[in-house]
């Protein structure tokens, strides 16, 4: 008691100084930090403003002020407002914004729902646990532009491995065409949910370990079956876990994706089709390709600003359970 | 006691850094010398590459004197992309050669990755930092140019390597920047397309090359006659939607139609014309009419080649860098062990009702602005597109030499092969020179590409609308760009 009230008299300074040694390890690191984080976002923020594309490329910071242009295009293009519809400069933006909402619900499902049962099954006992666990994660040591030249392999309508499995099992009877047409986005969301499945099942299986057993021993003497157990005790003492995932997932639907979708169709074209098309390979492709740099900052600053919107529904949603951790 | 400790924790932390680093550089020293060394008896050990160094070893032996850096020696860096099927022994070859014949010059090559390249090079432009000389795709020498990256090349110097007329007319095209005076790159090799069949095939269906693909109407019903005589063989395979080459397949037909991609002035998109419409739909339409391999709209350049080599197909849209893996050995990679090796013939594009155009791309070389020894890097341009190199890379690297002279060198011009190629280059037809060429590009690759996707759900034929909707979406788009 006498100790605490001390130790809260010490100011930031004093404090720092207390610990200069943990401080000076850190501060290469901060320093890089600020570097590469925090000095190219400001230059983002600050290039969105500018006209910068192919002639004025040279001159960067110092091209001419357009202001807010290129967020009233972009919000033109996403949402289809302004007088003359959409601007044909930025094209294929609303279409890749509803494909992204489409790839970041499925990939969560997936990366979510099958995380779960893995870490489920992964935390009963049987004889090859060891080995099980190990293989689970193999996907994750899989950089994930080799996933998408992997799985470019796996999708070929002719002789790639998806449609030998279902050929050989019967369950279809012509061969499926994943990497064009529709199903490309599925191919994408499945890529994409194999390279992710890693990660959810470890920390879902993490979550589930800490779980007391006498809480299961005292459900199960109360006479609560497989699925009352799960629905009342692993589901509510997993779900701060489950929250952070979601969070992961959010982050990776909206941002991910470039990697393995350049690989898996285009072999480095960068253009999925209208089917499978990202926001971030569009942004992208229509940045580098058409140079139009400041819109493209711009589109990105809008990105970030979508996200986090999502992330603020994120966190009222989740808020309580986050609290209870 | 706690403050005594704590500058022994100091200086143990950094007597730990030191040695980290310190083994780190060590490791970096050694091991390369332990490496070569037995293999370069010379002190140049540093920059030679296992696979060189009996190279190196003669050009130690011959010249002592160039085995240190020298005063007045000139370092030149060379920007290349991984030309061919063995990039690295190809290029080394041509600076040997060129080192030897200029003692005093030398250069260091870099390979960059064709999808990092443009980056890069953008980058080094922009900062002002970068190679003395760097390889360009031909559609991005404009782009560079009108950013004021390139070093022009003068007249005489120009003269020097036979004037503007020795090299091919779509290659020296892409040389130039509309609405500037000057060459901002030299071309370097061509690459030209051309429809790679199988002769046997066509013999035993009993037709002749120049009637089998001598236009659009009888190309189609040779592909069917071959199909229905090889149940396993499709007609033709071709890279769909996957592939940086969508709009150059695409384009042989606009111009074989009698459209072309933009207008004289280049100042407006053409390529949503009847014409080109027609064109398009005549290529889209040879999958639906069923006469391709049946995925071909998912393949890729290379995907295409292999089904080609696997006689899967009886023809492809492709280039000469098919010669060089029927003329492989099978342990090398090659195709000599096939029934194609013996079989593989060319035939120019087939006629259109427009005429009969083939896409002449490949690449260039460019002197950036920031390059500190232009003469040493005029020198080794000199040497590229000299004759004996011409002949040489070119070949090592199955694309055509982009100067008539070299063309018309009998290992060249009397080559079955390679001959077909050389009539082609000379109908050839390029990428406009404007610097947003990058961005009509990047603009009909997005809209051919959905166009794929029509095509491959449509279910039958894709109806002249269809393509017209896209090529005028793409049209709309080019044309903002381009500032109308």
């Amino acid at each position: 008691m006498a100790l605490a009230p001390k130790k809260n008299k010490l100011s930031l300074w004093q404090r720092i100084r207390q610990n200069s040694l943990a401080y000076k390890f850190i501060a290469p690191t901060i320093v890089a930090m600020l570097v590469v984080h925090l000095i190219p976002i400001v230059q983002g923020l600050y290039l969105s403003l500018l006209d910068v594309r192919l002639t004025t490329l040279t001159l960067y910071l110092k091209a001419p002020f357009v202001g807010l242009k290129y967020y009233i295009e972009v919000f033109n293009a996403i949402f289809g407002i302004g007088e003359d519809g959409t601007s044909s400069r930025v094209t294929g933006l609303i279409n890749a914004a509803s494909n992204t909402l489409v790839y970041t619900i499925w990939t969560n499902i997936g990366t979510l729902g099958v995380g779960l049962i893995l870490a489920m099954l992964l935390n009963r006992n049987f004889r090859w646990r060891g080995i099980a666990r190990t293989l689970v994660l193999l996907p994750w040591v899989v950089p994930t532009f080799v996933t998408g030249t992997i799985f470019n392999f796996i999708w070929l309508e002719q002789g790639g491995l998806a449609n030998r499995i279902l050929l050989g099992l019967n369950i279809v009877d012509t061969p499926i065409t994943w990497l064009i047409g529709p199903n490309s986005l599925y191919a994408l969301v499945i890529a994409t949910v194999w390279r992710g499945l890693p990660f959810t099942t470890i920390m879902f299986l993490a979550a589930i370990q800490v779980i007391p057993t006498d809480l299961y021993e005292a459900a199960s003497l109360d006479g609560a079956n497989g699925w009352q157990r799960f629905r009342h005790i692993t589901l509510p003492l997993i779900k701060p876990i489950a929250a952070t995932q979601v969070l992961f997932g959010l982050i990776n639907g909206f941002y991910g994706g470039y990697n393995i979708a350049v690989q898996m169709f285009g072999g480095g074209t960068g253009f999925a089709g209208e089917y499978a098309d990202l926001l971030v390979p569009a942004i992208t492709r229509q940045t580098w390709e058409r140079h139009l740099y400041g819109f493209g900052s711009a589109a990105s600053v809008i990105l970030m600003g979508m996200l986090l919107i999502f992330v603020g529904i994120w966190y009222r949603t989740f808020r309580d359970s986050l609290r209870a951790e | 006691m706690q403050r005594s400790r704590r500058p022994f924790i100091n200086w143990l932390t950094l007597l730990t850094l030191i040695s980290m680093i310190l083994v780190a550089c060590g490791g970096a020293e050694t091991a390369p010398t332990a490496t070569t060394a037995p293999a370069a008896t010379a002190t140049t050990a540093a920059q030679v590459e296992p696979t060189v160094a009996a190279t190196a070893e003669t050009a130690a032996t011959t010249e002592p004197a160039t085995a240190e850096p020298a005063a007045g020696e000139v370092t030149l860096k060379l920007w290349h992309m991984p030309n061919g099927a063995a990039p690295a022994d190809a290029i080394q070859a041509e600076i040997d050669a060129f080192e030897k014949a200029n003692p005093g010059i030398n250069v260091e090559p870099e390979m960059l990755d064709w999808g990092a390249a443009f980056q890069r090079i953008q980058t080094s432009v922009q900062g002002g930092e970068g190679p003395c000389l760097t390889q360009l795709g031909t559609t991005w020498n404009p782009t560079f140019a009108a950013m004021g990256g390139l070093r022009p090349f003068t007249a005489e110097e120009i003269t020097a390597m036979g004037g503007s007329d020795s090299f091919v007319a779509a290659s020296w095209a892409t040389s130039q920047l509309q609405g500037m005076e000057g060459t901002f790159s030299i071309p370097w090799f061509a690459d030209v397309r051309a429809l790679a069949y199988r002769k046997d095939l066509l013999e035993k269906a009993g037709l002749k090359p120049e009637d089998a693909f001598k236009d659009w109407a009888s190309f189609k019903t040779t592909l069917a006659t071959i199909q229905e005589q090889n149940p396993d063989v499709a007609g033709i395979a071709f890279p769909g939607r996957n592939d940086w080459n969508v709009w150059q397949n695409s384009s042989m037909w606009i111009w074989n139609s009698g459209g072309d991609l933009l207008s004289s002035d280049l100042s407006e998109a053409t390529f949503n014309s009847d014409a080109a419409v027609a064109g398009v739909s005549e290529f889209a339409n040879l999958y639906s009419s069923k006469l391709t391999v049946t995925n071909t709209l998912e393949l890729n350049s290379a995907q295409v080649d292999a089904s080609f080599g696997d006689g899967r197909t009886f023809s492809a849209i492709t280039g000469p860098w098919l010669i060089s893996n029927a003329r492989t050995a099978a342990d090398a990679g090659g195709w000599t062990n096939r029934d194609v090796a013996d079989n593989l013939a060319y035939a120019e594009f087939p006629a259109g009702p427009g005429g009969s155009y083939t896409f002449v791309g490949g690449s260039n070389l460019a002197i950036l602005k920031s390059c500190e020894n232009v003469e040493a890097a005029v020198k080794f341009v000199q040497f590229l597109a000299g004759n004996e190199s011409q002949l040489r890379y070119s070949q090592a690297i199955g694309m055509l030499p982009a100067t008539k002279t070299a063309q018309a060198d009998a290992s060249i011009a009397s080559d079955p092969l390679y001959s077909v190629f050389i009539s082609a280059a000379a109908k050839g037809k390029t990428s406009a020179p404007i610097a947003e060429w990058g961005q009509v590009e990047s603009v009909l690759n997005e809209q051919l590409g959905s166009l794929w996707d029509d095509v491959a759900t449509a279910g039958g034929p894709v109806s002249a609308e269809v393509v017209k909707t896209r090529l005028d979406q793409a049209a709309q788009t080019v044309n903002e760009l381009l500032g109308n």
